[in-house]
């Protein structure tokens, strides 16, 4: 597995020191670090191979071999760890708080982040792991290009609402996510010839098995 | 000729270097003062997501002066008049840089309800004190009052 980071994840990381903000920044870091690893975990599990992970000062982004290719249900497991996380990690503040590592304001402040990075994650935004579960839906109705082509325009149309409609800190965020769903949209259509060939090599040896 | 491949090892020690370039030219400039670098508090993601919208009702927190810089809001709790970070916290007063630069100190507190290196945002409630507390302001070394705070 290879591991990137952003080169201005670097001028992030001395602005955050420079502002007097690198507690939050941190807290900030290990939520979305732990958030991509219970991904990365979970898959690891199945014995699906992690290719690479990339480090932004939004988050992490996991590329995880073949995931379209998964079986449907294994595909929902292991988008659905990383929002698992989410759940968890309110008792880890609530423990911090007990411990009185941080106060009761900032324990406050630490469940809003939490909630907004869950209720962010769910936006049916390509990459994010609201568009996959609900591509994995789809898939149980149409062909794999057929639920793809639909969550690339539903995926343009919220961003589109959710850029005009987003305060100054969260446009930048979704800029950022633009050019992500921006390269998904120019991926090579050769994967899905791809992603049929599987399929098919896959069914046949099933049909030999029987 | 086969170009050379420069090894990982040596990724990482030129990235080590560029940040350590950075952090130096940050501290030269905050003393120089020759760039002014954005404080990225105002910038923290998922921190809200409408135009403060859901920073609900205004949150009026109004503070009237009684003596020189001694003020009283009315009730025994001390409330912050914007988003920030808590730089210190020692016996009875907070120092806070508020993300518009100003850097204040609420003194004469009976109770903190904060930490050191906490972000706080505008509206919550710092600590209690007893009849007053104390308001002193500063931005850019230049000594500021309550009024001039509020136009800010």
């Amino acid at each position: 597995m290879r591991f990137y980071f952003l080169l201005i994840w670097g001028v992030y990381l001395i602005l955050a020191f420079y502002s007097h903000v690198m507690k939050t920044f941190l807290v900030l870091f290990l939520l979305l670090f732990f958030h991509e690893m219970a991904h990365v975990l979970c898959a690891m599990l199945f014995h699906v191979r992690v290719s690479e992970m990339i480090l932004t000062p939004f988050g992490f982004y996991a590329t995880i071999d073949h995931l379209d290719y998964l079986p449907k249900l294994k595909k929902i497991c292991i988008l659905l760890c990383g929002l698992f996380m989410h759940i968890l990690y309110p008792f880890v503040f609530f423990l911090f708080l007990k411990m009185e590592l941080i106060s009761n304001n900032y324990f406050d402040y630490l469940v809003r982040i939490n909630n907004s990075i869950l209720l962010f994650n769910l936006l049916p935004i390509y990459p994010l792991d609201g568009a996959r579960i609900i591509m994995t839906f789809l898939e149980l109705f149409f062909s794999y290009p057929f639920a793809r082509k639909m969550i690339q325009i539903i995926s343009i149309m919220i961003w589109i609402i959710c850029f005009y409609m987003s305060s100054l800190n969260m446009k930048l965020l979704f800029l950022f996510l633009g050019v992500f769903l921006f390269l998904e949209i120019k991926r090579n259509p050769d994967d899905l010839v791809e992603y049929v060939y599987t399929q098919r090599k896959y069914l046949k040896s099933l049909e030999n098995h029987v | 000729m086969r170009k050379k491949e420069k090894t990982p090892f040596v990724n990482f020690i030129l990235f080590l270097m560029f940040c350590l370039l950075l952090f130096l030219g940050a501290k030269i400039n905050e003393k120089k003062k020759w760039i002014e670098l954005p404080a990225i508090s105002t910038w923290i993601p998922y921190e809200s997501w409408l135009n403060d919208y859901d920073r609900s009702v205004s949150k009026n927190i109004e503070y009237h002066l009684l003596t020189e810089n001694i003020y009283t809001n009315g009730t025994n709790t001390c409330a912050v008049l914007f988003d920030g970070i808590v730089l210190e916290v020692k016996d009875d007063q907070v120092t806070i840089l508020h993300d518009n630069q100003v850097q204040a100190v609420y003194g004469h507190m009976q109770e903190i309800l904060v930490k050191a290196d906490e972000r706080i945002l505008k509206g919550q409630k710092i600590g209690t004190f007893e009849e007053s507390l104390t308001l002193d302001f500063k931005k850019d070394q230049k000594v500021l009052t309550y009024e001039e705070v509020l136009k800010l």
